[in-house]
């Protein structure tokens, strides 16, 4: 639930930021990461080291949970279009329709997963 | 109401947006954590920052119009409006003709839009030889010409009255020696309209400084801006989307008083138009001090400000350099799973 709040909220504003403050509140870093991969970073000119090495952090965590939430969206994405093409496949069949969908369901996430763990492990 | 739109064509833009990277570092003296707003406001905020720059970038200038047979150089000087009438914006505009002698060929219009049209401006009874042509039914006010003279060496003063400072759409338009030219006349506040985004293109466009990198931004994101909103199917049924709002009715407040109407309904976007308002929304003015270009097939340009060359810029080198390691590796794990997603479904296809 998570992963896929993170996605609608990309979705729904066009991108996501990740804010860093000063001591003061004050905000001395800003990064925009966009759907598409691009990134926008906008730092004040007085900006504390510290507070750098706290900001690539930050963006470098936002990052990862994207990465995440996507792999989630597409394993999930996977298993039900494998299970819907298994699914119609097997309509023909003697098999029960609570039968078909369960057996599909398995099957398209077994897929799915064998194949997008490995992307996200390499991650 | 979403418009109609090909999936091929939303697949192309998704392609194409996901063949170049692009990570940006800017650098300011001071900022602000705001998010971006609506997307109606978001393009209000947008038009107003580019109108705000050009007019400080060609402030005093004189547009030179060169051309014509015989050869004749012209210069048009916009006076920034120092006074208000009522609701009007004054607006005085000098035109000098390059010879001293008395030119006879030098005429002047000043015009507005109303509708898809150029009509020109009503002449005061101060002005009752300017050119004029009155108002047809539901034609917006045209402005008035309250002043038009010509002088001695081939010069021409016109005093102008643009009825609403915030709608673009006035301009001057310039016959001499065979050269015919309209030219843009400047307002000092604007809307995040159809209308504006052209304004702020064609006013760009005439910059003689093309080649400044503030210019060239502001005539691209606002000419991509204007083909964006004429996308965009009106929800009233009827042309396009003009997004034609004051900041009060946008905030649900009535011209000229505080009744509280209902807000414009929002902008009906596709998720690569909101990503495209976000990224020039985001840019607005600011100077991008250190930009990395990567390319699918493996080009990296990296484009470093002067300003930032030296030593002590270490902090904004290193903010940059690693913001190119996130964007690079969260980019390849997309293409690699968009990839992989495709060759898998295809496979369930084809077994």
């Amino acid at each position: 639930m998570k992963s896929m709040a993170l996605l609608a909220r990309l979705h729904r504003d066009g991108g996501l930021t990740v804010r860093t403050h000063d001591a003061q509140r004050r905000p001395v870093a800003r990064s925009v990461l966009f759907p598409d991969g691009d990134l926008t970073t906008t730092v004040r000119s007085d900006i504390d080291p510290d507070l750098v090495e706290q900001h690539q952090r930050a963006v470098q965590a936002q990052a990862d949970a994207l990465r995440k939430a996507r792999a989630h969206f597409f394993a999930w994405l996977a298993a039900a279009g494998g299970g819907a093409v298994l699914f119609t496949a097997g309509w023909g069949t003697d098999s029960t329709w609570l039968e078909g969908i369960g057996a599909a369901g398995l099957v398209g996430q077994g897929v799915a997963t064998l194949r997008f763990g490995r992307t996200l492990r390499a991650s | 109401m979403r418009r109609p739109k090909k999936g091929s064509d939303r697949v192309k833009r998704l392609v194409d947006d996901l063949t170049s990277l692009e990570i940006n570092t800017i650098r300011r003296a001071e900022m602000t954590g705001e998010s971006m707003p609506d997307p109606r406001h978001a393009l209000y905020d947008i038009a107003a920052q580019y109108n705000t720059a050009l007019n400080t970038l060609l402030a005093g200038d004189a547009r030179r119009i060169t051309g014509g047979a015989p050869q004749s150089v012209v210069a048009v000087r916009f006076t920034q409006p120092a006074y208000r009438h009522g609701e009007a914006m004054m607006l005085a505009v000098t035109v000098q003709d390059g010879r001293a002698a008395p030119r006879a060929g030098l005429l002047i219009r000043a015009m507005i839009r109303s509708g898809p049209q150029m009509v020109p401006m009503q002449p005061a009874s101060s002005a009752p030889d300017a050119p004029c042509a009155r108002l047809q039914s539901g034609q917006r006010d045209p402005g008035t010409l309250l002043e038009a003279k010509t002088d001695a060496h081939g010069g021409a003063f016109l005093l102008l009255s643009v009825p609403d400072d915030a709608r673009a759409g006035a301009c001057v338009w310039i016959e001499v020696a065979g050269i015919e030219v309209e030219i843009e006349i400047p307002l000092t506040q604007v809307r995040g309209d159809l209308a504006t985004f052209h304004y702020l293109n064609r006013r760009a466009n005439e910059a003689p400084d093309r080649g400044h990198w503030l210019v060239r931004r502001i005539e691209l994101h606002s000419i991509r801006l204007a083909s964006l909103l004429q996308s965009i199917k009106n929800p009233s049924g009827a042309g396009c989307e003009t997004n034609d709002y004051s900041r009060r009715e946008l905030n649900g407040l009535a011209t000229g008083g505080e009744t509280v109407v209902a807000k414009p309904a929002p902008l009906t976007l596709a998720a690569p138009e909101l990503v495209q308002i976000r990224k020039i929304w985001e840019l607005g003015c600011e100077q991008i001090v250190m930009q990395t270009v990567v390319q699918l097939d493996g080009d990296v340009v990296t484009r470093i400000s002067s300003d930032i060359e030296a030593e002590q810029h270490q902090l904004i080198h290193r903010l940059h350099a690693d913001g190119v390691r996130v964007a690079t590796h969260s980019w390849q794990f997309l293409v690699e799973t968009l990839v992989g997603f495709a060759k898998s479904f295809l496979g369930w296809f084809t077994r």
